[in-house]
Formats: structure tokens, sequence, C-alpha cells
């Protein structure tokens, strides 16, 4: 299921939340609990049932090697079922999601032909995958005795965080389950919660995603672009995975306040970032924080020397690169980042005197370029992206700026004022949407510290958000096709 | 303010607002989705696939004009006075025989009082696999379609149709009337005719030394697709009359075939779907590919195959009197008549200034 659905919105979040804290409020902690099991297992499986299998059984192969091992005196004992839970985590996501990628880089290499198998990738698997990693580890070190099945069950499953992050600690997440103070309805948080929420979908719903046609149109036909064209969908993808992103994060935060429960920080206005190693601090904290602990750390860190400590710095990006897609684009865009990073490490005193203003272009520029290997289906056509902003010459095709004619622009257009600026100008609404994209960057404050005023405008606005993206889940589309 | 008095107020715009948002687009239903369109409002109908299906089921009509754009141009004022019916013009641009077929389905199923069709049997598309999907199919809005009323939600809760209300209901304002059926999807007015237009986009293809025969697997396929996605529907309504026609594609098609090899290819594909269609008593099929003179005057179209809307015209008036018609008697002699044509023509002529 996704959040931006009418199902989700209408009936299955108002079902969740009556019931759940229907059952707290008879204390019935433990039927609390299994129905956010359950729900969170049909929102999982909705789209694709046997999804479930694959959830369910990684949830049961894990639980049991942390059992195990909280039982277990032996080191050695331990250290076994450490490695294959681990393994056996590794090799499940390696097998949905990697299997193809290696057999055709086998087959590439090798002329060899073997058959690709086309797995459905389950949803969510990086996310649960790295969760669980975590617990295990954390269990052999003795961390997570006093967790019972249920409890671990919902940690995995929990349905705000389920599909894409943030990355959760038990330790930050178990013990609120357990929270006499968390099992009454609490209206701030319900309000918070719910202006959180509505902001969210927004940012997805309706900036993002029109920022996605421009760049979805822009990278289906790459070699046709101008110059000014090939920046402007560099640019727009830019802005829709921040939007995209960072709106998710917060509908994630703010369903989780709904039902009182807190989920971490995710992402904190990142291209405000002046350094890349501060990029990180920023964009994806959970990710960033898995890495460090579960990978950088346990590879010595920056303790073995200065060496050591960057090839540890690029085992760590190019992990990350590839935990973010099986493509060579994104172990580029990994590698990419290391190298800043190991840069950023190495000349760090002299960043911190260049002037800000500087600093911040830098790293801008940078993320954007590194964002193109990214979104790029290939290498080829992310260097041919380049390519075009170099050579292809000036001008924006009306189709172009077309693109971004969603509803709402459609009716300005037909406004009086609006109707002139659109005829002098036609791609107006293209500048005004990436203007609004800077604006909305840089200059608003995030949804993370936020002490939200209870006054009618806030209220009615939080209305209109919610509304305005609820109608906006369903497009008419216009079919163009003009055959015999 | 109290955060719970703030909780209530969220809940409740946004609960009041949704309401209403459907309330306005189940009454106003610009798409016809639950009813015909209101007296009072003037509607502008412009949009194929959305709103083709509520035509059909909820409008009064016992005629159907249908297919492609090969028949957006016709006029139902004309088609009236000549047959005497009442006529619905819904084609389907760029629409398959299936997706067609689905939608005439639906119609002679919910409206008994159907009497008459008028369907192109278009060239381009004789010879698909009978299951084809169009391109962007996954668009397509099936809610609209289908008998779940869950799925409306689609509908009734969409920005989009909501303007679409706003539209209608400012067009009404000015004082517009709903789109008469003569105007519905007409484009003859937004373009210009003749050979300079016509030859303008027109890429003729590089000659090939070869003829290219009908297999025994494509006609199969002719045969399946001319099968399911026309002559069962055919058979299922024994009283409704069936104007079936081929359209007359321009000289410039033919001359395309030619280059390929591919006018013996073509006639024998027609071949096989008239043998088919001659079968049926309830069928009266037509041909206008031998009004040589229509289809070398490139005057009467804007490409390779679309003709302006005075043929459409014209056409209903030879179905109505019967000129053009193939029977089993003449069928063959036709079929001979456009072959020599068509192979033998001098199409060189048409590049010369």
């Amino acid at each position: 299921m996704l959040f931006n659905s009418y199902i989700f919105m209408l009936v299955f979040l108002p079902i969740t939340l009556v019931i759940y804290f229907a059952f707290r409020n008879m204390e019935k902690h433990i039927w609390a609990k299994i129905w956010l099991i359950a729900m969170s297992l049909w929102f999982y499986g909705y789209y694709n049932p046997s999804y479930l299998l694959v959830i369910l059984s990684s949830i049961a192969v894990n639980y049991a090697c942390s059992y195990v091992m909280n039982r277990s005196r032996s080191d050695k004992n331990k250290r076994l079922f450490l490695l294959c839970g681990i393994l056996f985590d590794i090799g499940l996501i390696f097998y949905f999601k990697y299997f193809d990628f290696f057999i055709e880089n086998i087959n590439a290499g090798f002329g060899s032909d073997y058959a690709l198998r086309n797995m459905v990738l389950p949803l969510g698997i990086s996310f649960f995958t790295f969760q669980q990693i975590s617990f295990i580890v954390d269990s052999y070190r003795g961390e997570t005795a006093g967790y019972s099945l249920i409890d671990y069950v919902l940690f995995v499953t929990f349905f705000p965080q389920l599909i894409a992050g943030p990355i959760v600690l038990h330790s930050e997440i178990i013990p609120q389950f357990n929270n006499k103070t968390k099992f009454q309805v609490n209206y701030d948080n319900m309000a918070e919660g719910l202006y959180i929420l509505a902001v969210g979908l927004f940012k997805k719903v309706l900036i993002a995603d029109t920022f996605g046609r421009v760049v979805s149109y822009g990278y289906f036909s790459v070699a046709n672009l101008s110059s000014l064209e090939a920046v402007i969908v560099m640019l727009s993808y830019t802005f829709q995975i921040y939007f995209d992103f960072s709106g998710y994060c917060d509908m994630a935060r703010g369903i989780g306040l709904l039902l009182n429960i807190d989920l971490p920080v995710n992402f904190n206005s990142p291209y405000k970032a002046k350094s890349i190693i501060e990029f990180w601090d920023r964009w994806h904290m959970t990710l960033t924080r898995f890495l460090r602990t579960y990978i950088y750390f346990p590879l010595g860190g920056n303790r073995k020397g200065k060496i050591r400590t960057y090839v540890n710095v690029m085992v760590v990006f190019l992990i990350s690169g590839l935990w973010h897609g099986a493509n060579w684009t994104f172990i580029v865009w990994g590698g990419l980042h290391g190298i800043a990073n190991c840069l950023n490490k190495r000349f760090k005193n002299n960043w911190d005197k260049v002037n800000g203003i500087v600093q911040w272009v830098a790293t801008f520029l940078f993320v954007n370029l590194a964002w193109v290997f990214f979104r790029a289906d290939s290498i080829r056509d992310a260097i041919m992206m380049f390519r075009r902003m170099l050579v292809g010459g000036g001008g924006i095709s009306t189709t172009f700026s077309n693109q971004i004619m969603i509803p709402e622009m459609l009716f300005l257009k037909q406004l009086p004022g609006f109707n002139m600026m659109f005829a002098k100008i036609p791609s107006v609404g293209l500048w005004f949407l990436l203007i609004l994209g800077f604006i909305g960057v840089l200059k608003f404050k995030n949804c993370n510290n936020l002490k939200i005023t209870y006054t009618w405008r806030k209220a009615l606005m939080t209305g209109v958000l919610l509304v305005w993206t609820i109608v906006s889940f369903s497009e008419v589309s216009i079919f163009l096709y003009f055959g015999f | 303010m109290e955060s719970k008095k703030f909780v209530k107020i969220v809940g409740i715009v946004t609960i009041v607002v949704l309401i209403g948002c459907s309330l306005i687009i189940a009454v106003i239903d610009p798409y016809f989705h639950f009813h015909k369109p209101l007296d009072s409002l003037a509607y502008i109908i412009d949009n194929e696939r959305y709103q083709n299906n509520g035509i059909v089921r909820n409008f009064d009509y016992d005629t159907i004009i249908t297919r492609t754009s090969m028949t957006e141009n016709f006029k139902t004022s004309e088609c009236d006075s000549l047959f005497g019916c009442n006529s619905i013009k819904v084609p389907l641009n760029g629409a398959h025989f299936n997706e067609v077929d689905r939608q005439l389905n639906v119609a002679l199923k919910l409206n008994p009082d159907i009497k008459i069709v008028f369907r192109s049997i278009d060239y381009s598309m004789m010879d698909e696999d009978k299951d084809i999907k169009r391109l962007g199919e996954e668009n397509f809005p099936t809610y609209l379609y289908d008998d779940n009323y869950a799925n409306d939600v689609n509908y009734l809760l969409n920005k989009t149709i909501l303007f679409k209300c706003g539209e209608d209901i400012l067009y009404t304002a000015k004082g517009g009337t709903t789109t008469t059926f003569d105007e519905y999807v007409n484009w003859s007015n937004a373009y210009c005719y003749g050979k300079e237009e016509v030859l303008k986009d027109f890429e003729r293809p590089v000659r090939k030394n070869e003829i290219v025969e009908l297999s025994e697997e494509k006609r199969q396929m002719v045969s399946d697709n001319i099968y399911q996605n026309v002559e069962k529907t055919i058979e299922e309504n024994p009283e409704v009359t069936f104007y079936l026609f081929f359209p007359p594609y321009s000289i410039l098609f033919w001359d395309s075939c030619n280059q390929e090899g591919m006018v013996h290819y073509r006639i024998g594909v027609e071949r096989e779907v008239i043998e088919r269609l001659l079968t049926h008593e309830n069928v009266r099929l037509f041909s206008f590919t031998n009004n040589f003179d229509l289809v070398c005057n490139l005057d009467n179209y804007k490409d390779a195959g679309h003709y302006g809307e005075w043929i459409n015209s014209e056409m209903l008036q030879w179905m109505k009197v019967g000129e053009y018609e193939l029977t089993s008697d003449n069928y063959e002699d036709y079929l001979e008549e456009i072959e020599d044509f068509y192979l033998n023509y001098d199409y060189d002529s048409i590049y010369e200034e």
C-alpha cells in the first residue's frame, strides 16, 4: 500500500487508529500490538501477498538466531548464529535484488548466457534487511534480551517505517510500544502528527511528483535535450528526490506521532549543507547512522591510519550505492560521494576557511551532478546528459515546459492576469516551480523541531493540504494517440 | 487553542470538504458516470475514453456511430435525418478492434433500443492480434467501466474532474451549449487540406522489389481478429443492422503499400474480411476504396489517411442509397478492380509538380 492513496488515507489509517486506541483503552495491550502487526502486514502485502512470505520468513530466521544468541553462553555459538543471521539476510536481499545484476555482469564479462530470473523485488527489503542486521548484531552484543516475539515482529513490520525507513533501532522503538504514558490518545501528538502528515503528503504528491514529470520526460529521450533543458532536468531531479524523500520521512513521522510513537528524524534540510560530510549528516540520517555503526566502526573507522580510513570510507559509500539499487549507476554515485567524502576529510581545514557561499555552491553543485548518475538508467545515459548540458544548444521546447502543466497550472493559465504571463513566457510555470524548489529547500524550516501553534489558520491550512493532496491521488490522462 | 480542538477542526474541515467535493462531482457528473447531463447545465464533451462510456450508458439513442478517427467527423444530425434515427457518436481515436468492440458490447447489453451501428473497418488494423493492447493502456480509467462502486472514489475525489465541473459551470454562465455530437471530437476544421499539406509530413518508403504474400499465419490472425472483435457481436445481436465500411485512405497510403510490395497482401486481408462479414444477414458492407476520384484527390485529405468531414457526409449518403455496397455477387469484381488500379497506378506522378 502507499501512504498517498485513497485506501490508506480514508480507510486504513482511520481504522488502524480507532481500533488500536480502543485496545489500549481496554488494557488489552497484546491485542493492540497484534492489531498493529496485522494492519502492517495488510499494508505490506496489499499489492502482492507473496511479499508476506518473504518478510515473515526473514523475521522467523532472524528472531530464531537472536533467540539462540540470547540464551547461549558460548561465544563460539553466538558467533556462529551471528554469522548465520547476517549471511541469511544478505543472501535473501542478494537473491531478490542483486541476482539478475550479478548474472548480467557475469554474462557480459564471460560471454556466457545464464538466464535472468526477473524476480519481483519485495518492497522495502533493503530496509528491513538492514534493520534486522542491526538487531542481530546487537543481540550478539547482548543488548536485546527481554524482547518478546510480538515486540520483535512489530519492530520489523511497523508500517510507518516498513517500506522506506527510517531505519529504526530496536532501542528507540520497542520501549515505546511498552511505555504506559503512550497508551492514551495524546492530542498534542495527534495535532503535530496531522500537520506533519499533511505537509509530507503535499511535498510528495504536489511538488515531487510534478518535478517528476519533467524528469521522466527528460530521461526518456536524453539525446534530444537542449543544454538548458538538460540543466533543468538535473535540477528537477535534485528537487524531486528531495521532496519525495523529505515528504516520505514527514509522513512516516507524522503517522508515528498519531500512534504516539516517535520515529527518529531522518532528514534535516540537507541542501543547506556546506560540505559533503555535513550533507550525509542531514540526508537519510538513519542510513548514515547504520553504515557508521555497523560497517565503518567495525572496519576500524579512522583508528587504523589515514589510508585505512579512506579505504573504509570508500567501502561504506560503495555499499551505500549498491544498497540503493542494483545498477552500476548507483555504484558510481556511491563511489563519487565516497571520493568527495575522502577529499573533504583530507582537506577539512582548508575547506573550513573557504567562503560560506562558495562552500554551499560547490556542495550543491556536486550533489546535483552525482544525482544524475543516481537517476539515469545507465552510465551511458548519465554521460549523455552531461554532454547535452555542454553541447545541446539553447531554448526550451514547448512540450518540455508543458510537462509541469498540472491541473492547477492549467487553471491558473486561464485566469486574467496569468494568461498574459503564460503567453509572453511559455515556460513561466516551469521557472516558478524551480524557484519554489529553491525556496523550499533553503528557506523553510523543516518539520523536525516543530513547536506548532494551535491556531485556526494552521488548522485550516492542515485541512486544506490534506484535502488538496487527497483529491490529487487520481489523474485524468489525455490520450494523445492519433492513429489510423 | 487546545490541541484537541485543533485536531477536531482539521478532521471536520477535511471530512466536510471531501464530502462536498464528492457531492459536486456526483451531481454535475461531467463524465456521465451516474446520470445523463443535467438540463440546467451545458457540458463540454471532449474526452473520448472518459466520457464515451457514460454517454453509452446514460444517453437516449437508438443508433451508434463508432470506431476511430475515421469516424470522428461524422455528423449525427445528418445521420438522423437520412436514416430516421436518434444517433450518438462515440469514436475512440487510435483504438484497436477489441477496444471498440468492448464499448459496443456495453451499449448493446444496456440499451435494447439500438437498431443501427455504424463502424469503420480500418485497413491498418485488420491484421492485428485480436488481443492487442494500446500504448498507454495502463492509464485507462477502469473505474469508470467496471461495476465496482468502491473505486468510484477515483472519480468523486478527483481534482481534475472537480476543475472540469468548474469549467462546465463557467461555460454555462458564458452562454455555452452542450457539445453536440456533430461537434464532438470533430477535428475537420482544425486542419488544412490538399497536396502540399499531405506531402509535408509524408515519408515515402524506399522501394522494395518484392511482393509480400498473405501467409496462412497472418490469415488466421485476421480471421481471429474479425471473429472475436467484430463478428461475435454481430451474431449476438441479430436485430441490429451493422453498417460496416472500409474507409477511403488516400492514394498515398496505397503508394506506401506499393513501395513495400504490400498491395497484394492488403487486398488479400480485405478479401478475408469481406468473405467473413458477408455471411451475416444483418450486415451492410461498403467500401469507398474504388471511388478513385475521391482517393486520388488529395484536396480531400489532411494526411495520408485522414479525410475531411465532407467525405463523412458523402459516405452517409452513399450508405443510405446503397451505393458502393459490397455483396456476395460483386465483391470479387470489386477486389479485382482495386488490385488492378492500385498495382498499376502512376504513383510517381503524385510527386511531380
